[in-house]
């Protein structure tokens, strides 16, 4: 008997904290959820840590235009009116034994986000979008349970997707997208390490191309890129033995133990889950006014993945080139200053962020490593790259010229100045070729018999004699001519 | 829809309480008291009525994100039945 192919249906929750200085509903600093290290329970106060009678403080109004911002670059409808309810259940991290969240009217539901993976687009819908907050953390250390409520009312804005998803790759990359129009908009920090970017995955299969929907099952725990592509294969996998086998699918939840590589079973259909949702009371509805909506809209950036297309149709960069430049605004704003400034090619530019500018940046060992405060500011590495378009200097000596702004701060027109490092003019490369020519007799004789290694030889000893300051190419030319004229 | 012995089970079960016999039934009869009284609502026509989600007519109370001071970490701790390296020690989770 052969078995039928299957196709994953999968749809994601994703949590990602927004970029505020203070909690949700008190003014405890968010600093220990984003930051590494922090002593444990140390930006708690009773509103945290749920003590009997206190009451949530007003909403933080940040929290609120960051999740609307998010919420209209995915193409959502932003409700007028909001509220917010209680998510009830026990657990040693959550005190107040409730999690304060929107279930009834959410912020924003029913927007779409483009994803592209292997040169194909696609939309994947969204349900909704709305705010939250965080619960705790509790880990087992020694053999004893620990709780640290640092995290306790971070805020979150939780988002969830239609099951549009087909692959392991698709959910990856829709994760991915998100973090990075999150990033964008300065809405999250996306640092799905530190937890800041949460990943929750329904995952059902059923026969190509029916469209019934299989029993689905969750996953947790997904806290890299690595491991949600990991976690969903393994349970795509797992799901189509079991129906080969003849068995059913079971509605469970897994938690995925990423150093196993295996899925754990954490809760069983049974005892799923029942939340008694209900309004909150003690909090008021969120009205998304005109001063809300225009704080969320300002400054609203071009979205990555517009950029990244731009940069292939208007800059003629290669799909590659184009997506690494547009992953981080700083550095795509940085680009595209740069290239106003020049009067080259946009590719040139590219070479130049990718390579030297990037290698900057990565590299631990120096103190560069944010991109709005570089010395080779864009209009440096501008005017950089027309120096050398103007031939005023050598493409040899540019990336010497770039150490030096880096080193010193001054403009590369200032460096080069100062450090006589500008392209020889006519006369001296002239002279140059001569005395190469006068120097070195054999290498000449074998020139004229058309020995390309010995022109290059030649060539080469008239840029070290210019300190690399003459235009490789005129050398090279005066040379040609000039070993045919001599005696 | 009257409340049933196994509604009292299920809702204690997911509030983590238990009764005794006695008090299941006397909480059976006196849920649905409540919801009987409750009741009393559905007799006013509310057709054209927007559903109330919260009885002050305030619009919008913010708090700018600003950040003030916590409590003293061993403040915070201070109440807790047990403590381990700046943490809550609870029972067993999971």
């Amino acid at each position: 008997m052969t078995t039928p192919p299957y196709e994953p249906v999968i749809g994601l929750e994703i949590h990602a904290q927004l970029r505020t200085k203070s909690k949700l509903f008190c003014a405890c600093s968010t600093e220990a959820a984003s930051v590494r290290d922090v002593p444990p329970n140390t930006h708690i106060c009773p509103i945290c840590t749920g003590h009997p009678g206190v009451l949530p403080r007003p909403l933080n109004r940040r929290a609120v235009v960051l999740a609307v911002r998010l919420a209209n670059a995915c193409h959502c409808t932003v409700h007028p009116v909001s509220d917010f309810d209680r998510k009830n259940y026990f657990y040693a991290d959550l005190p107040k034994g409730y999690q304060i969240t929107q279930n009834h009217r959410p912020l924003a539901t029913d927007g779409w986000v483009e994803i592209e993976v292997n040169g194909t687009s696609k939309r994947v819908r969204l349900h909704r979008v709305h705010l939250e907050e965080d619960p705790g953390k509790s880990k087992r250390e020694g053999g004893v349970w620990l709780v640290d409520m640092n995290r306790c009312g971070v805020p979150l804005v939780e988002v969830v997707t239609a099951p549009d998803l087909s692959s392991a790759a698709e959910a990856a990359a829709f994760t991915r997208e998100l973090r990075r129009i999150g990033r964008y908009l300065d809405v999250c920090d996306g640092n799905m390490e530190m937890g800041n970017l949460r990943c929750d995955a329904n995952v059902s299969i059923r026969p190509a191309g029916t469209d019934q929907f299989g029993t689905k099952t969750e996953i947790k725990n997904l806290n890299s890129f690595r491991f949600l592509e990991e976690a969903i294969a393994w349970e795509i996998e797992r799901q189509q033995d079991e129906l080969r086998a003849g068995r059913a699918v079971e509605q469970i939840t897994i938690l995925w133990d990423e150093h196993a590589g295996v899925g754990r079973l954490m809760r069983e259909k049974e005892s799923a889950a029942d939340y008694r949702y209900f309004r909150e009371p003690n909090l008021i509805n969120v009205h998304v006014d005109a001063q809300v909506e225009a704080d969320a809209l300002a400054h609203l950036p071009e979205l990555p993945l517009a950029r990244q297309r731009r940069y292939v149709e208007e800059y003629d960069l290669s799909q590659s080139d184009a997506a690494q430049l547009a992953e981080e605004r700083p550095l795509a704003d940085y680009f595209e200053t740069t290239v106003a400034a020049f009067r080259g090619s946009p590719k040139r530019v590219a070479h130049w962020v990718r390579n030297q500018v990037m290698n900057i940046l990565n590299d631990e060992d120096n103190e560069f490593n944010d991109v709005n405060t570089l010395p080779m500011t864009p209009a440096y590495l501008a005017e950089l790259l027309n120096l050398v378009e103007s031939k005023t200097l050598s493409e040899t000596l540019a990336p010497q010229v770039f150490q030096k702004v880096l080193e010193t701060g001054l403009s590369p027109q200032a460096a080069v100045q100062r450090e006589g490092l500008a392209l020889t003019g006519e006369d001296e490369t002239l002279q140059i070729v001569e005395r190469v020519l006068r120097s070195d007799p054999d290498s000449v004789q074998q020139c004229r018999s058309g020995n390309e290694k010995a022109l290059n030889r030649l060539i080469g000893q008239a840029m070290r004699l210019s300190k690399g300051r003459a235009d490789a190419k005129r050398v090279r030319q005066l040379l040609q001519e000039q070993v045919n004229v001599q005696p | 829809m009257p409340v049933t012995l196994a509604d009292v089970d299920y809702v204690a079960d997911l509030a983590h309480l238990r009764f005794s016999d006695d008090e299941r039934a006397r909480l059976v009869e006196q849920l649905n008291d409540i919801l009987r009284y409750v009741e009393q609502l559905n007799e006013l026509d509310t057709t054209h009525v927007e559903p109330t989600s919260h009885v002050l007519n305030l619009k919008n109370v913010f708090r700018d994100d600003t950040i003030e001071s916590s409590l003293p970490h061993e403040v915070a701790l201070a109440n807790a039945p047990a403590t381990s390296r700046g943490h809550f020690r609870v029972p067993k989770v999971l």
